[in-house]
């Protein structure tokens, strides 16, 4: 039985179109997977269903009648709860008070604790067990919050649950326990769209899945009729028949040292980390989510005003606690969360291209904007960034175009290190592998050096000459040559090994 | 061209809109009240609209820098300057320097205390600048308690901020030059983009390589100095100073700033639109007087104002 069916969907935010012509249908009891380039307008969609959006024209039918919900509130009501990729909790409230958040039962006026309570306690009783619900939302890791983002929408008793990408803050664990939680749901009957990057999570869980490109439905595949085939969804998705993998052609790694660092110490997070990156390497940071990676890489970037570190570039002392002096060096950061570190979102392409610059000894009063434009110009040609002009707010470009930004800022430097957090984090396989292909060849051809720290391990497997495992703060082992496979790298960072 | 079109209009809706008020007002003002829409009268009320631009210049300035940045203390800054420096000036020209360095001196000193508070002691700006026009308006009223405040300004003050050149207000020039000075600063110098980087987004400025805590401090320190030198052409204008000369410019400056559509959540600011925002609330003023509703029917105005566009952006925000 189809639950919902969007019929035609237009939406257009500033110049730029996010979907021209897209069609969907969900059915009672299926999963149906989401999937699609960065830009493809598969966020979109899912937000114009759920009323965060509203469309500019076709028609949304729910349940047989047309709806058209002007916030997620009115969407809730009718049993459409979505699942949100930036994470809506509110920090100093507890885990069952987030989840009871805005539907809270009262008891006259004093609100009912302990019913509230017990709904926690026996949804997350599937999801993650072990989570106190008396903690502070403040004090969880990502993947614990993620988790309880999604107690907190199936505890409304959804018809339709609409997962964006719920599994990349999750650890592999985790999003095991999330997939037997779907399973129960369509089991009841729930209808479900769930998107993520990571295909074969899209291919476990879902019944079939609708793939979007340029703002409209491509195909929609059947996994009870159609065969599983990678290749051809990802041939969907990026719309041509290329080759997915970039080329790891390695130039020898030298024996040059560039970066050294010892005794790096910062608060309780960071302990006594010490390595070398030799010139020319891709050197990954690998582990368990949230055991030290982004501190590491924060504090790598300077931005750690109090950090102890004994670091040496090139032989000569620098120091590290200021963004700016790593800056100076070359070491230059690409934040993993690109909204909240590394865009200014309302201001224009250009606006964040320049603005590293601007921070420089020396940098011009007056700023030399001809010669500016032109750079920046070039730089999204380069990349390939997709945007009407630069004059255009960041905040109008798709996830990957926007990371790319991020990225495309620090070319004009002369790059001795380059720091990047999670940079394929949210990022759809086309934009991933324009990205990746462009790291290696800045690798090969101006033998910089890489920091890599990527939740995802196939990234780390697949680009690193070696890979470093974090563990509370510390590194507990290094990996090298035939030792950098998916196992080794996993039993690393349960301490298995 | 269509979209070089709607995006101009896209970015510059809220000064349009500002605008279309003012037009508005004046219209109304013309065919109710009598003389409202002569010359002199408009550009009369254009040399009142000068001061409270002035003011709402400091308060765009702290405001762009973000992390919820006001400063409620420009107005007993001026005030303080103003009565300090009546006696200095003695109506002399001479000592118009002096009066200078006391406006300069006393700005600085100001905004540095308002700013260190706020960017290193993470204070926030709104109890710092309250406290801080507090303290001033008690070293005021000790100052003026029991004696009367002697001095005038210098001519040469005088004939700038109070005469005019034909019909035209000397302050207008003023502040027309201003106004292309902070518009190059703004829009074509690191300053400007600093400033609207830290306002934008705090941590990606300083991943940036950005001392944003000297940028918090430095706005305020800006933002006392072109207060105090406000109180300088105010007394120049009144041709005394006394105790509550210029508090009553500290709401008006921030409804100035609304009015002219610049965001209070900080990032960005168009001196032009916060000048018909002035311009805006001025004519609103002289209506209201033109009525008979006076200062309560003023107040009573502004706030209704600062009610109907503050939604109004808000709403328009929360569409996109």
């Amino acid at each position: 039985m189809i639950v919902l069916e969007a019929i035609g969907i237009k939406k257009n935010f500033g110049g730029v179109v996010a979907l021209s012509n897209a069609n969907l249908r969900c059915y009672q009891g299926r999963i149906t997977g989401l999937l699609g380039a960065n830009g493809s307008g598969k966020s979109t969609m899912s937000k114009i269903i759920c009323g965060v959006y509203q469309a500019d024209g076709g028609e949304i039918k729910y349940k047989g009648r047309t709806v058209r919900y002007r916030s997620p509130s009115e969407a809730r009501k009718d049993g459409i709860a979505m699942v949100f990729q930036n994470l809506s909790l509110v920090a100093d409230l507890t885990v069952w008070q987030n989840i009871v958040l805005g539907k809270e039962e009262s008891n006259g006026i004093f609100l009912n604790n302990d019913s509230a309570k017990e709904l926690s306690r026996k949804i997350l009783a599937q999801l993650l067990p072990d989570l106190d619900i008396n903690k502070k939302v403040s004090q969880l890791n990502p993947g614990e919050m993620q988790i309880v983002e999604i107690a907190k929408a199936i505890s409304q008793n959804p018809q339709l649950l609409i997962l964006d990408e719920p599994t990349a803050a999750l650890e592999q664990a985790q999003v095991k326990n999330l997939f037997d939680c779907m399973r129960a749901l369509a089991k009841e009957g729930v209808a479900m769209i769930f998107t993520s990057h990571r295909l074969w999570e899209v291919m476990e869980i879902c019944d079939d899945v609708t793939i979007f490109r340029n703002g409209e439905n491509v195909a929609t595949i059947d996994f009870e009729k159609d065969e599983k085939d990678p290749e051809k969804i990802i041939s969907y998705i990026t719309g041509d028949t290329q080759k997915t993998k970039v080329e790891k052609k390695h130039v020898a790694v030298t024996d040059e040292t560039i970066l050294s660092i010892k005794n790096l110490n910062y608060g309780k997070s960071l302990k006594n980390v010490s390595f070398d990156l030799k010139k020319g390497e891709i050197l990954g940071i690998g582990g368990l989510a949230g055991q030290g990676q982004l501190e590491l890489m924060h504090a790598l970037a300077g931005a750690f005003h109090s950090l102890h570190c004994d670091a040496e570039l090139r032989g000569k002392k620098i120091k590290l606690n200021r963004p700016l002096n790593a800056i100076k060096e070359g070491i230059v950061f690409v934040p993993g969360d690109k909204q909240l570190e590394g865009l200014f979102l309302k201001r224009s392409v250009l606006f964040n291209m320049i603005f590293p610059k601007m921070g420089l000894p020396g940098h011009p009063s007056f700023i030399p904007y001809d010669e500016y434009r032109r750079e920046c110009e070039e730089i999204v040609e380069v990349l390939s960034i997709k945007t009407p002009t630069v004059d255009v707010p960041v905040e109008n470009l798709s996830g990957g175009n926007q990371q790319k930004v991020v990225v495309g800022k620090w070319l004009p430097f002369d790059i001795n290190v380059l720091l990047l957090a999670d940079p394929a984090k949210g990022i759809d396989v086309g934009a991933k592998r324009d990205l990746y292909q462009y790291i290696v060849n800045q690798v090969q051809e101006k033998n910089t050096s890489v920091i890599l720290y990527a939740s995802d391990n196939e990234e780390l497997v697949e680009y690193c000459d070696r890979v470093l495992i974090m563990y509370e703060g510390q590194i507990v082992a290094s990996l090298e040559g035939g030792d950098i496979n998916q196992d080794t790298i996993i039993a690393c960072s349960m301490r298995l090994r | 061209m269509n979209l070089g079109i709607s995006m101009f209009f896209e970015r510059y809706k809220k000064i349009i809109v500002a605008f279309i008020l003012i037009v508005l007002l004046f219209a109304l003002g013309g065919i109710i009240v009598p003389n409202f829409l002569t010359v002199e009268q408009v550009l009369f009320t254009l040399k009142l609209a000068s001061f409270t631009a002035l003011f709402a210049l400091c308060q765009m300035i702290v405001i762009a820098a973000g992390g919820s940045g006001l400063d409620l203390s420009v107005g007993y800054a001026a005030t303080l300057t103003a009565v300090l420096t009546a006696s200095v000036m003695d109506g002399q020209n001479a000592n118009l320097g002096a009066a200078i360095l006391i406006a300069l001196a006393l700005g600085s000193a100001i905004g540095l205390a308002n700013g260190a508070l706020v960017s290193f002691l993470e204070l926030p700006p709104l109890v710092v600048t309250m406290a801080m026009a507090n303290i001033l308006q008690g070293i005021v009223n000790a100052y003026t308690a029991g004696r009367n405040i002697t001095g005038r300004p210098s001519p040469i003050l005088a004939t700038l901020a109070a005469k005019s050149t034909g019909k035209f207000p000397n302050i207008l020039f003023i502040l027309f030059t201003i106004t292309v000075l902070v518009m190059i600063v703004l829009n074509k110098t690191k300053w400007g983009t600093i400033l609207f980087g830290v306002g934008s987004n705090e941590t990606t400025a300083y991943l940036s390589g950005i001392n944003v805590k000297a940028v918090r401090c430095a706005v305020f320190v800006i933002s006392g100095i072109l207060a105090s030198l406000t109180g300088l052409l105010l007394i120049g204008n009144m041709g005394i100073a006394f105790k509550d000369m210029a508090s009553n410019y500290v709401m008006p400056s921030i409804a100035a700033v609304v009015v002219g559509g610049v965001s209070l959540t900080g990032g960005d600011g168009n001196y032009i639109g916060v000048i018909l925002g002035a311009i805006f609330l001025q004519a609103l003023t002289n209506l209201l007087i033109a009525f008979g509703l006076g200062d309560a029917g003023k107040w009573l105005a502004f706030g209704i104002v600062l009610y109907v566009l503050l939604s109004f952006y808000a709403s328009d925000r929360r569409s996109r």
